[in-house]
């Protein structure tokens, strides 16, 4: 041990929670919406002047047959929206939301005339969202400290470092909205 | 003057990365976003380990057969690989790959079986940018080219004239402002990531933590960790978590897992790139080193003020 290591100094979580207002965030947690779906269909499809969205509601069947493609939590509900130039149909802007482990995300998936994808944006993400105490016997020391009102990630803390949070689940979104495109390609 | 702020999160670098920025107009924050996002593309595709494509790949299946030229980005990643090695007496390993794919981290990728004694010491790298591996091996730049990443899209956005930006790739993140204005940082308490605890703010700075948590595993039955100490292969599994605070992010994703490893040791090198760390363990305690509350806006060496 080198002896730089006598100033290193120690405190407790419970301490810094106490002595900040913002203390530790509830896990009820707000969305941090990052774009609109009217920005995505705009971004991704700018040369269109005629968008027709519907919702897609997946049957049993279906989610069965995505779940063979990518095993991801997915809502059932998916909005498709045909970007169309005239009489020209330019693609499609799929928008879904996966679960993760941590965070809840909707994403929106441009797919070229051609089959090609064109883009892929976040539109919401939403951190805890239904995520289970992972240890209730620490957070019990928080109880009571706590603040009432919702954490907003990204305004009331910009900045969330931590280990990494994977964006696998939403890999496997984006790999059954394909098949599922695919899919919808054959009956159309 | 009015100015416009936008915020983009896209999936890369295997996580999310958000980007804020603010600059004087609209069209000016859409050209910083897309120069940033576009330089984290360029960096995630030549530096994927995952990816057979990649120039990673390229390297872990020929640089032993013959030199590989790469692209800047991945010769500047594997210079400051060599030189965190070199600084850590070898705790900084990128070629601890075979390790983390037994134990299930990494794919096993498509390459020469790597030989046991390698290390980051038969990586040759010739002036003109050429690599050669002096033994089969398989290099992972996952410790730090996520930093990297960030601190080139962090030059992008300043380059496209933005004011103030921010970049979080999974928490490895950086901060800049033209007027100095202070950000606020969080970290996710190791044993329960849905809470964060506040710690501060940075300014022009860039943070990492690295941690066993938070990777589809429980608080104490945590699997084995991705940071695996190159002599001993061990890998930790303590519910802990290590978060550096440096001037590129670069830097500090690659000193936290310096720190993880050596603990109050790694103070030496903090001190030499003015890094500083804490070391957060279940169920509450937080070792800061030297500085770390300095760096966080904090005039008190023992960090804020707080209640007994």
């Amino acid at each position: 041990m080198s002896k730089s290591c006598d100033s290193w100094s120690t405190v407790s979580l419970v301490s810094l929670a106490g002595a900040s207002l913002s203390v530790l965030c509830p896990p009820t947690v707000e969305a941090a919406q990052y774009m609109s779906v009217e920005q995505a269909e705009k971004a991704a499809f700018p040369e269109a002047d005629r968008f027709d969205a519907r919702v897609l509601r997946l049957t049993p069947e279906q989610l069965r047959s995505l779940d063979a493609v990518a095993s991801v939590r997915q809502r059932g509900e998916v909005r498709q929206i045909d970007a169309w130039a005239g009489n020209k149909l330019l693609g499609t802007l799929y928008v879904d939301d996966v679960l993760g482990k941590v965070e809840w995300v909707t994403y929106a998936v441009a797919v070229g005339a051609e089959g090609a994808v064109r883009s892929l944006e976040i539109l919401e993400y939403r951190e805890t969202h239904g995520y289970e105490v992972r240890t209730p016997s620490w957070r019990k020391q928080f109880a009571g400290r706590r603040l009432e009102t919702p954490f907003h990630f990204g305004e009331d803390i910009k900045n969330i470092s931590g280990a990494t949070l994977s964006c696998s689940h939403l890999t496997a979104g984006v790999q059954r909205l394909l098949a599922l495109h695919a899919q919808l390609a054959k009956s159309r | 003057m009015s100015t416009c702020t936008l915020r983009r999160i896209r999936p890369w670098l295997g996580t999310y990365v958000h980007i804020d920025v603010t600059a004087p107009n609209a069209h000016c924050a859409e050209t910083a976003l897309q120069a940033a996002f576009s330089e984290i593309a360029t960096i995630h595709q030549a530096m994927s380990f995952h990816a057979p494509g990649s120039e990673v790949s390229h390297l872990n299946r020929e640089a032993h057969l013959h030199p590989v030229v790469v692209s800047a980005h991945t010769l500047a990643v594997l210079v400051a690989s060599r030189r965190f090695a070199q600084q850590s007496g070898g705790i900084f390993d990128p070629t601890i790959a075979p390790t983390l794919v037994q134990h299930g981290l990494l794919p096993c990728p498509v390459a020469a079986d790597a030989d046991g004694r390698a290390s980051w010491e038969d990586i040759e790298i010739s002036t003109d940018g050429q690599v050669r591996f002096l033994r089969p091996l398989w290099i992972d730049l996952g410790g730090i080219a996520k930093g990297y990443a960030v601190d080139c899209a962090i030059d992008a956005l300043q380059h496209a004239g933005a004011q103030n930006a921010c970049v979080n790739a999974g928490g490895d993140l950086r901060h800049f402002s033209r007027q100095g204005e202070r950000h606020p940082l969080a970290i996710r308490h190791p044993a329960d990531a849905s809470l964060s605890v506040p710690l501060g703010h940075i300014a022009n700075q860039a943070v990492a933590s690295s941690g066993n948590f938070l990777l589809g595993r429980r608080g104490h039955q945590t699997g084995a960790s991705p940071i695996v100490h190159p002599h001993h292969g061990v890998a930790q599994s303590r519910p802990r978590s290590v978060t550096v605070i440096a001037n590129t992010c670069c830097e500090a994703d690659a000193l936290t897992k310096i720190v993880s490893l050596l603990g109050q040791d790694a103070s030496p090198l903090l001190a030499r790139l003015s890094a500083s760390a804490a070391i957060i363990e279940a169920p509450d305690t937080l070792q800061a080193s030297p500085g770390f509350w300095s760096a966080l806006g904090h005039d008190s060496a023992e960090g804020p003020p707080r209640h007994a």
